[in-house]
């Protein structure tokens, strides 16, 4: 969902450049939904934020065969479970990009 | 394949090679003279894919009541052109509480080209079942299976209140003087389905309506032909893909079309994933979440899944904004009071 969030915001800032009254649609719709973005990011910046290091995430509640809050929930992880000082590269990525778009 | 995702114009194409049948489905939703009012019509054709080959199909079209009748009741009163067990047009009335007095949605079916032969028909089945209230809206095979020797072999099963109507499309060969069996759809058929959902001073004018009649196919083959047209001019426009005869414009359409085609609303419990329930996933409440989502593998996954959505939204974003919003707030308003969005 942060992808196309970030087109949005892209295409919004474009619009405003072109047409003042084309934004508005854009603008109604990150307004709306903005205080919901902000829940989510502080869901993942504070509920999957990893204490062994800061500033690096990791999926909770995986086992060793299935990740299931991750959109890759039959990639190849640890065999072991080390909950609370493993990080996940692809959370990681998505909190960068997650991070950048707030 | 095409598909707008604005439930206004599609085309899909189906081949099945072991049946020997071709099946194009077109549908296209026609202005309405009040904005309440709702108009559509589409045509259903069969042919042989191998020419020297007879087809070997017999198509059915389905009418039924929400799986949870208390919520939506409505009446269904079947009306036949010919008072024949073997129909050529077959109008459909359903009024439902929750429309005005006089607001019927009315469904016809008819054969609008084809052998015009006694023995090439548009069979009616209509039925009234508890076993419908077991089982899902995609599920009606299910039911077909418990029915299939009556369903397969006569030619109408009536009763006054249906929550059931099944429309058999095929051909009855005569047997012998007494009796007939059902032989496949023919070559080159063609059958329209009409709906409209209108508000009408009496029920008489429901029942009189006739939407479909003898210049109907003409006049709906020149409205696919525009809104093709309109539908190609866009994908050109929106993804940048101008050279229509070249094959990266049909790659772009049949993809784009997929994904749109595949935008639907579901309804069902959230789930989250409890590491102290046993690793399973555990209902949130016992309301049900309303979804609008893509979910372009329905036959392998059938529910919408946010990881993939994002991905999905990129090119529907590019291609409606207003379809993007509303699968964006329809995603953003599950989500729970401490933040956590539903995965699935």
């Amino acid at each position: 969902m942060v992808m196309p969030l970030k087109v949005l915001i892209e295409q919004a800032e474009q619009a405003k450049l072109d047409d003042e009254e084309g934004v508005k649609p854009v603008t109604g719709l990150l307004f709306d939904l903005y205080s919901r973005w902000v829940a989510w990011f502080d869901f993942y910046n504070n509920k999957v934020d990893n204490p062994s290091i800061p500033c690096t995430f990791s999926y909770r509640d995986r086992t060793a065969k299935a990740t299931s809050q991750s959109g890759f929930e039959d990639y190849p992880r640890a065999s072991n479970v080390n909950e609370l000082f493993e990080i996940h590269l692809d959370l990681q990525t998505w909190m960068i990009e997650f991070a950048g778009l707030m | 394949m095409q598909h707008d995702g604005r439930g206004t114009f599609a085309v899909e194409e189906i081949e099945d090679s072991e049946y020997n049948t071709r099946i194009r489905v077109e549908y296209v939703s026609l202005d309405a003279e009040d904005e309440q009012d709702e108009f559509w019509q589409a045509v259903f054709s069969f042919e042989a894919i191998d020419k020297h080959r007879s087809l070997k199909i017999v198509p059915f079209l389905y009418l039924r009541k929400d799986k949870d009748m208390k919520a939506h009741p409505f009446q269904i009163s079947i009306e036949r052109d010919e008072q024949s067990a073997n129909v050529q047009a077959v109008k459909v009335l359903q009024k439902s509480r929750e429309l005005d007095e006089n607001t019927f949605q009315v469904f016809e079916f008819a054969k609008v080209r084809g052998e015009r032969e006694d023995t090439s028909c548009l069979s009616l089945f209509a039925l009234n079942t508890e076993d419908l209230a077991e089982f899902e809206d995609h599920e009606v095979d299910k039911l077909l299976q418990t029915h299939v020797a009556s369903f397969l072999t006569e030619s109408i099963a009536n009763e006054m209140d249906p929550n059931i109507i099944l429309l058999r499309l095929n051909s009855l060969t005569p047997n012998s003087e007494d009796s007939k069996s059902i032989s496949s759809v023919s070559d080159g058929e063609k059958f329209m389905v009409s709906f409209t959902k209108k508000t009408f001073n009496r029920k008489r004018e429901a029942t009189n309506l006739r939407q479909i009649q003898e210049e109907s196919l003409q006049t709906f083959e020149e409205k696919v032909r525009v809104k093709d047209e309109q539908f190609r001019q866009e994908i050109s426009e929106k993804f940048g893909v101008t050279n229509q005869n070249d094959t990266s414009f049909n790659f772009t359409t049949e993809t784009v079309s997929n994904l749109l085609g595949s935008i639907g609303h579901y309804n069902g419990p959230l789930k989250r994933w409890m590491k102290s329930m046993g690793h399973t996933f555990v209902k949130t409440d016992d309301f049900m979440i309303d979804l609008l989502t893509a979910c372009p593998s329905r036959a392998r996954y059938a529910r919408g899944f946010s990881w993939d959505e994002g991905f999905h939204l990129l090119p529907i974003c590019k291609w409606d904004f207003n379809l993007c919003s509303e699968i964006f707030r329809s995603w953003f308003y599950t989500m729970e009071s401490d933040g956590w969005l539903p995965n699935e």
